[in-house]
């Protein structure tokens, strides 16, 4: 491969994080930017969420997912880096620093060669059978993500009465599209003893939409034979069993980051958030191989994972130009129930890092959380954050921390909550 | 008019498609009749897809007999038909004492079944080739031939060479009724009646109800049904046979096996149920398969799940196939067919071709007679969207349309046409791997319906069973 057939920057996906990426990595002149997403458009998950809530935080605008996909588009257009689409990335084989990156595509079987290769593929919700929901397997049951593609994107009214497993964020996003959708909603149920999304945003949606909430509730059947017929739960309380007839149900939220391509290109995996291992520069365990966006861990925000992106793309170029030196990785260990925190490390010597990056979840609800971060036995910070909810991002401003001068990669550093 | 065949085989599983394939050699009018709309769609399509070379069936059973010949004749049809096969082979371990003291009564059981290579290993010997198995393996038998294929392709490819080669399908007709009219039979269907001289029942679970419909009383179909996990692709690598525990009487046991799409599975159980429709899982079982991998495999507890099923096995108060040749009565019962019949079916078709002879019935060689060859959708061998040559043949090759499954809008158009074509979205499935990946349609599904739906051209409100009023069995 000659010098003219390398990309000076790939990025892999075209959701807000490979965009906003994509937009950042472009302002490096003479430098060529490639974007391989595997659908035939542009944009992501936003591009069938038909609601607002989106581009806050990037673009400052609350846009409807669509608009906020079209907005990037244009942007990232403007920009002028290379666009396939259709473009299918299966995995990366490193050669002294040198990326191929093997594709699939109408065009053929392809390996695209890059110095930086940016991996932005996002994330997806996990299925009734990971979850391992009991019962039959028939029509019916549809992630968040998918009832939105039919009823956004293809028009398709996917059922008549459903039932939402789930009380994120998401789950009211789902709420809304089966409105749309005409779609009667019989119930929503949460296994916790409470919603995870924001109560406001709870109670206004069962006010405005009449359904019931059942907490403490876990669903131990589901029937029907071609189509779902009903659901079984289980009140976990009183262990009380119900029927509740429905012919759709949406198992909602309870991301999963999607790291095929990591994987299949021996990258390093994080054990807690199960997405890319990444410093706080967002470079992966290769040098030269950024992730950023809900590739990371379960699902942010979009206009998060924008920044995040505009964040990769900048190291990107930083990279090229061999402006980033070498550092030491200080690993975070997260003590229960604090589940992970993104990125799991901090670097050595420090460096300034945006203040959206850093952010922790919990597996649990609660209350008074007092959260401090040890380095060898002594408080580095410490921070009341009242309650904190499951499945919500909570930030975590890393830059107050009072890191020890001469920290090295045999340290550790402790999170927990008093 | 009714209309009239030398044979209707009743059941489409891999038992009727295989019984399908070897009569369509012969100049006779046959007919394959299934109440679903699609072939292979009952416990054809929900087992553990190993092709069991026949070790530790019951010696002298009908069933050694039949596994014997049917994985012999499947080896030799695989290239033609393209079903794939990966001859991994079976490691048999035994976890206790007594099992351990089995294992040479299970050699000499192998023998007197045809298997004279089965072999003795140490622990090391285990450990060696095995190394995530969990702490406490004994000893074991390795079993070389043991092998993995695919259940969804075969029925179809049985099936399609039939109808290929002049055998009609009639998919969606339940038998109802079976009246003897002087020398043929009249079948009773929802979907007009249907008649014929001879008589094959091969209904799988309704094995027994056929076989009283034609006058005769002799077992009954008490399902079994089996749970399974099936674990994403990063398990593969972390195993390389099939491991299996030392089968009992009532069941094989539970095994975890890699699959011919490269994932692994973990299952099955076994519990006996009333209802012959009810292919739930339940959280008893699917735990109780989780507390067997604590055992078995401890580090597949940590890899993702992409899908769980049950299938319900066949099983009658007898320990053998129910199989019964009538010529007076024109009638032939292939039933009961429990654990093996994916590996016997080749072996059972024979068998009854062979039994033919005793009907009044005069088999005739076709002279084109010609087999179809599948599409690979087998996880070892080139799949159409990695080969180079099919995506200059045909971009749609190229174009992916179910990402965890790698499988390509030209695949999906080929699955919905053809002389047995995909009529639904699990024929789909069964066909291509689409959607039957860790997203399990998260992605593809809403733009897989929207292709069936043109290629089918049925709405998309059909394919997502909205319109179906009541349930079908
Ligand atoms: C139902 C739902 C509702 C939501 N509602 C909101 C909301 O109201 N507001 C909000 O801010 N956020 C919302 N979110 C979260 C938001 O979708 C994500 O934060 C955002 O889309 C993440 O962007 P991303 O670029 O990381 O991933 P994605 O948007 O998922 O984009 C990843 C892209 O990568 C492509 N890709 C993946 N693998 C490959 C490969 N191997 N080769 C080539 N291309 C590949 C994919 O096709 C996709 O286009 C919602 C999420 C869901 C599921
Ligand atoms: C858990 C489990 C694991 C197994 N593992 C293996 C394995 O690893 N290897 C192996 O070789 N075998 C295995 N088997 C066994 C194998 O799956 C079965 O033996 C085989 O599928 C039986 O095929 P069949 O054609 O007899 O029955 P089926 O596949 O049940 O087919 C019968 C057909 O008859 C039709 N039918 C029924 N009644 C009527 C009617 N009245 N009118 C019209 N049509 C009717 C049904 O719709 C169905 O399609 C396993 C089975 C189970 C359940």
């Amino acid at each position: 491969m000659s010098e003219q057939n390398i990309w000076d920057i790939l990025i892999v996906g075209g959701g807000p994080a490979g965009l906003s990426a994509a937009i950042a990595a472009s302002e490096r002149q003479n430098t060529k930017v490639l974007i391989c997403e595997r659908e035939e458009v542009l944009g992501g998950i936003p591009r069938h969420s038909d609601h607002t809530g989106w581009g806050t935080r990037d673009l400052r605008w609350n846009y409807s997912g669509p608009a906020y996909a079209k907005k990037l588009i244009s942007l990232v257009q403007k920009s002028g880096p290379t666009i396939h689409i259709g473009t299918t990335i299966l995995k990366i084989e490193t050669k002294d620093d040198l990326h191929d990156v093997h594709t699939v595509s109408p065009q053929g079987i392809q390996i695209f060669r890059a110095r930086v290769v940016i991996i932005a593929t996002g994330c997806r919700e996990s299925t009734r059978h990971s979850r391992l929901l009991p019962g039959k397997r028939p029509l019916g049951i549809f992630n968040t993500g998918a009832l939105q593609q039919f009823v956004h994107s293809k028009g398709i009214s996917p059922g008549t009465r459903a039932v939402i497993l789930g009380s994120e964020h998401v789950s009211f996003s789902a709420v809304m599209t089966l409105k749309k959708a005409g779609i009667k909603i019989v119930a929503m149920i949460e296994p916790d003893a409470y919603t995870h999304s924001f109560s406001p945003v709870s109670w206004l949606f069962q006010k405005w939409y009449n359904f019931p909430v059942l907490l403490n509730n876990r669903i131990v059947g589901i029937n029907g034979d071609s189509r779902v017929s009903s659901i079984k739960v289980e009140d976990m309380l009183t262990h009380q069993k119900n029927e509740i007839q429905c012919d759709t149900l949406i198992v909602s939220g309870d991301f999963t980051p999607e790291v095929t391509l990591a994987i299949n290109s021996n990258l390093a995996i994080d054990p807690a958030t199960k997405g890319v291992f990444i410093d706080s520069m967002l470079q992966t365990d290769r040098k030269g191989i950024y992730a950023c966006g809900n590739v990371l861990h379960g699902a942010e925000t979009g206009d998060i994972a924008a920044l995040e992106g505009r964040w990769a793309g900048g190291n990107a170029i930083r990279y090229l130009d061999h402006q980033m030196f070498e550092a030491q990785k200080i690993r975070i260990s997260c003590e229960s129930p604090i589940a992970w925190i993104s990125p799991g490390n901090i670097l050595s010597p420090s460096q300034t890092v945006p203040a959206f990056l850093y952010t922790m979840h919990v597996n649990q609800r609660v209350r008074n959380a007092v959260v401090s971060a040890r380095c060898n036995g002594e408080i580095i910070w410490k921070k009341n954050y009242g309650t904190l909810t499951p499945n919500r991002r909570i930030p975590v401003p890393v830059r107050n921390w009072k890191i020890p001068a001469g920290i090295s990669s045999r340290d550790l550093i402790h999170l927990s909550i008093e | 008019m009714d209309t009239q065949y030398d044979i209707v085989i009743v059941g489409a599983g891999i038992v009727g498609c295989a019984i399908a394939l070897e009569l369509s050699r012969y100049n006779i009018t046959v007919a394959l009749v299934d109440s679903r709309s699609d072939v292979g769609a009952v416990t054809s399509k929900a087992n553990s897809a190993i092709l069991h070379s026949g070790f530790d069936a019951p010696p002298h059973s009908i069933e050694s007999l039949l596994v014997q010949k049917g994985y012999k004749r499947f080896n030799e049809y695989c290239s033609s038909l393209g079903l794939p096969i990966e001859k991994i082979g079976g490691l048999l371990i035994a976890w206790d004492q007594e099992q351990l003291q089995s294992l040479p009564t299970i050699i000499e059981k192998g023998r007197k079944n045809g298997q004279n290579n089965l072999v003795i290993k140490t622990p090391q010997e285990i450990y060696s080739v095995e190394p995530n198995l969990g702490e406490g393996v004994l000893g074991g038998i390795l079993i070389p031939d043991e092998s993995i294929t695919c259940t969804f392709t075969a029925p179809i490819a049985f099936a399609t060479t039939a109808v290929v080669n002049g055998v009609t399908w009639r998919g969606g007709t339940q038998v109802q009724h079976i009246k003897k009219e002087n020398n043929f039979y009249r079948l009773a269907t929802n979907n007009g009646s249907i008649q014929c001289r001879i008589l094959i029942n091969a209904a799988g679970l309704y094995s027994d109800e056929i076989d009283r419909m034609v006058g005769f009383d002799r077992f009954t179909v008490t399902p079994r049904r089996g749970e399974f996990i099936i674990l994403d692709k990063e398990a593969r690598s972390l195993l390389s046979h099939i491991i299996l525990p030392i089968p009992t009487k009532i069941t094989k046991g539970v095994l975890i096996c890699p699959t011919i799409f490269g994932n692994v599975l973990l299952g099955p159980t076994a519990d006996n149920i009333l209802d012959k429709n009810d292919t739930s899982t339940t959280i008893e079982g699917l735990e109780n398969l989780r507390m067997k991998a604590v055992q078995l495999m401890p580090k597949i507890l940590n890899v993702p799940i992409t899908t769980t099923y049950s299938g319900l096995r066949a099983a009658t108060e007898h320990s053998d196939y129910q199989l019964f040749f009538e010529p007076q009565s024109s009638y032939i019962c292939v039933g009961g067919i429990r654990s093996t019949g994916m590996s016997s079916s080749l072996g059972i078709a024979e068998f009854v071709v062979e039994h033919l002879s005793e009907f009044d019935l005069k088999l005739e060689n076709k002279i084109n007679w010609a087999t179809v060859k599948m599409p690979n959708i087998a996880e070892s061998i080139e799949r159409a969207s990695q080969s180079s040559e099919k995506i200059k043949g045909h971009s749609n090759y190229g174009k992916i349309v179910c990402h965890c499954e790698q499988v390509s809008l030209r695949e999906v158009e080929l699955a919905c046409e053809g002389p047995l074509p995909a009529r639904s979205l699990d024929g789909v499935r069964r066909r291509t791997r689409a959607m039957l990946g860790r997203c399990q349609g998260f992605y593809c599904l809403p733009n897989i319906v929207d292709i069936c739906s043109h290629q089918m051209n049925k709405t998309p409100e059909i394919l997502l069973g909205i319109e179906e009023k009541g349930n079908i069995r």
